[in-house]
């Protein structure tokens, strides 16, 4: 037994209960939908490996890396983001309809948030970390971005124009960094490593 | 858009972001569950995605009116389960009385079903 002082303990058992609460209403709508045929037995599992392992950060950065490699692919890709990624062979599903990609350069810096919920590229990025979803974050980045900048590990020259893009059911913005410097002969796969999911919403610079 | 604009609209306190920045899927094997359902149940057509999307943005809303930014009780899942039961009992998928039963089956164990 591992020593627990009382205050944990009873914390403790304050989210075991919460947790059973959740768990009992979710699986009771899950088998009340599958009694009514709204969803099959191995429906949820599905939609859950397909956001786990076919969706993620890892299309973003594939995304990047080529738009790093090939200007014309970026030229097209800016002009029409979901064309854009359609010719990697990506699909723009669920909450990832209306993509519109802007672009980190010497005198702009693009942040990216959702203020109303958490509106997010799934395709691109996979599901929202869950900085994200933060209340205090979404409030922060719009009054302040250059101290939420600092936070992340982010300083920008003072010059450095920053632009804060609010992603709704209309827009959800996706970005592309800057390239880093000595990196003029890397394979798209090689820069792909490069690409954080915080880059590409302006929280990350990429460094080689 | 730019930052100006939406100053105005904003609270919250001060309060330190969080610094760790990986992803994080799901704290708990519901919070899996209940995001799966939502966008399953579009799938199948049982409601526009668009309706549960706003069900999200005024529950959260709700949220945020009535608690501080740094309110520490804040979890996005429990917000997304909460936009989920109001949209399919607000649509009438499901009736109240027949999903309180089931929970209670499920938290009383009374009920063999695995899910």
């Amino acid at each position: 037994m591992t020593k627990e002082n009382h205050g944990d303990h009873e914390h403790h058992n304050h989210l075991r209960e919460s947790e059973t609460y959740y768990a009992a209403r979710t699986k009771a709508l899950e088998s009340l939908f599958r009694e009514k045929g709204l969803i099959g037995i191995d429906t949820v599992d599905r939609v859950i490996r397909f956001f786990e392992h076919d969706m993620g950060p890892f299309n973003g950065a594939k995304v990047v890396a080529k738009a790093w490699s090939d200007p014309a692919f970026k030229a097209r890709l800016m002009a029409d983001a979901n064309a854009g990624i359609a010719e990697l062979g990506l699909k723009d599903g669920i909450e990832g309809e209306n993509l519109r990609v802007v672009e980190n350069t010497a005198t702009v810096h693009n942040v990216v948030c959702c203020t109303l919920c958490s509106c997010w590229p799934w395709p691109l990025l996979g599901l929202p970390p869950y900085w994200f979803k933060d209340p205090v974050f979404r409030a922060r980045i719009v009054r302040e971005p250059r101290a939420v900048l600092l936070d992340f590990g982010v300083t920008l020259p003072k010059e450095k124009k920053i632009e804060i893009w609010d992603s709704s059911a209309q827009v959800r913005y996706f970005v592309i960094p800057e390239r880093p410097a000595g990196t003029e002969n890397w394979s798209e796969e090689q820069l792909a490593k490069l690409v954080s999911t915080e880059a590409m919403q302006g929280l990350d610079l990429v460094k080689a | 858009m730019l930052a100006e604009n939406y100053v105005e609209d904003m609270k919250g306190g001060r309060d330190a972001l969080p610094r760790n920045c990986e992803s994080l899927l799901f704290e708990e094997p519901w919070q899996g569950r209940a995001f799966g359902m939502a966008l399953a149940l579009a799938n199948a057509k049982a409601y526009q995605w668009e309706s549960f999307r706003q069900s999200l943005i005024s529950t959260i809303g709700n949220w945020d009116q009535t608690h501080e930014a740094s309110d520490p009780t804040w979890n996005y899942y429990e917000q997304w389960l909460s936009a989920f039961e109001k949209l399919v009992l607000g649509s009438g998928l499901i009736s109240p009385e027949e999903l309180d039963r089931r929970t209670e089956e499920f938290r009383t164990r009374t009920r063999e079903e695995v899910i």
